[in-house]
């Protein structure tokens, strides 16, 4: 106050002088004051409605986003997490050891999951494992119905009239051998040829 | 005498006419090579000649005995078939063991011959065990 005292200062005459000359009285009516104020008001509300708008306007925003985003990522997640119907071991094919995976399951009492009631009864028991095991061993499965078994002829067997008893790996008389000498690889049958 | 010659040509030609059928069993063993064996699955398949699975009966081992082998019934009557079985005993086979025996319908003259995958074979914690799959003829 002091301060502007010293700037805006002018000399006691001049003062008195202005003082003396300024003779209007205005009488505002209090009418015109309270419209002024309620008018003013009334424009501070509508400033706070619209910020408080715009911050909630952005907060929803914001969440929709994240729904959306959440959404999405579970979407494209479900695959993988959720696996092929009876695939318990989760190694991508259905075959008896998930039977065997869902019967330990069960002996041990250990939490089940919804999507191992295979028979839709709404209870995982040995019903399901036998029907995964059924499927597992269905001829109509389309891996099954590609005729998956080597033929004769590419194990390097011929329908020789000499032909007689062939144990698993196709050869006539000889002691049963093991799985990969009964199923050769390619490397194999040309060598054998 | 004359009808007895015909009787006897007729029995002869009806006799002629009907292929050979017999009926014979195969054993399939698994044989584990010192891990138990708590599963198993393996397609098998006889080729050359008409012969037909007629029947499937369980193996040797008490912990398999629990029930029988999981087929499709629908391979009955035909030539190929997969089979499965497991066990959550206790004591599982880890030698060579009788699996299944497959009772077979052979006609005609042909000597079948047979063929055998091998699609999973696993211990009693689930993991895959290497096996041998052998096939014998009665």
């Amino acid at each position: 106050m002091s301060e502007e005292n010293e700037q805006f200062e002018i000399p006691d005459r001049l003062a008195n002088a202005l003082r003396d000359a300024y003779t209007h009285q205005t009488q505002i009516p209090p009418a015109a004051d309270n419209a002024v104020l309620s008018m003013a008001r009334a424009e501070f509300s509508r400033r706070r409605r619209m910020r408080l708008i715009a911050r909630w306007g952005t907060g929803l925003a914001a969440a929709v986003a994240a729904m959306i985003v959440i959404a999405i990522s579970l979407h494209h997640t479900a695959p993988t997490k959720s696996l092929a119907k009876g695939d318990v071991n989760g190694d991508g094919t259905i075959n008896i050891v998930d039977a065997l995976a869902l019967a330990k399951h069960l002996a041990n009492h250990d939490a089940t999951e919804k999507g191992w009631d295979l028979n839709g009864d709404g209870v995982v028991d040995q019903k399901d494992i036998d029907t995964l095991a059924m499927n597992a061993v269905s001829l109509k499965q389309p891996a099954v119905a590609r005729n998956s078994l080597p033929k004769l002829h590419d194990l390097g067997i011929d329908r020789s009239p000499k032909v007689g008893f062939a144990s698993a790996n196709g050869v006539f008389n000889a002691p049963p051998k093991t799985f990969a000498e009964a199923n050769p690889t390619e490397d194999a049958k040309e060598a054998r040829r | 005498m004359k009808r007895l010659a015909i009787l006897f040509l007729v029995i002869i030609g009806v006799g002629a006419a009907e292929p050979s059928s017999r009926f014979t069993y195969v054993d399939v063993f698994i044989d584990p090579k010192g891990k138990p064996l708590a599963a198993w699955q393996f397609e098998f398949a006889a080729e050359v000649g008409e012969i037909s699975l007629v029947g499937v009966e369980g193996g040797d081992s008490p912990a398999f005995a629990e029930r029988p082998p999981y087929y499709d019934p629908a391979a009955l009557a035909g030539k190929r078939i997969l089979l499965a079985n497991y066990s959550v005993a206790a004591d599982l086979p880890k030698a060579k063991v009788r699996v299944v025996r497959l009772m077979l319908e052979i006609r005609g003259d042909a000597k079948p011959q047979y063929v055998t995958k091998l699609i999973a074979a696993a211990d009693g914690e689930g993991k895959t065990i290497t096996v041998d799959l052998s096939v014998i003829e009665k």
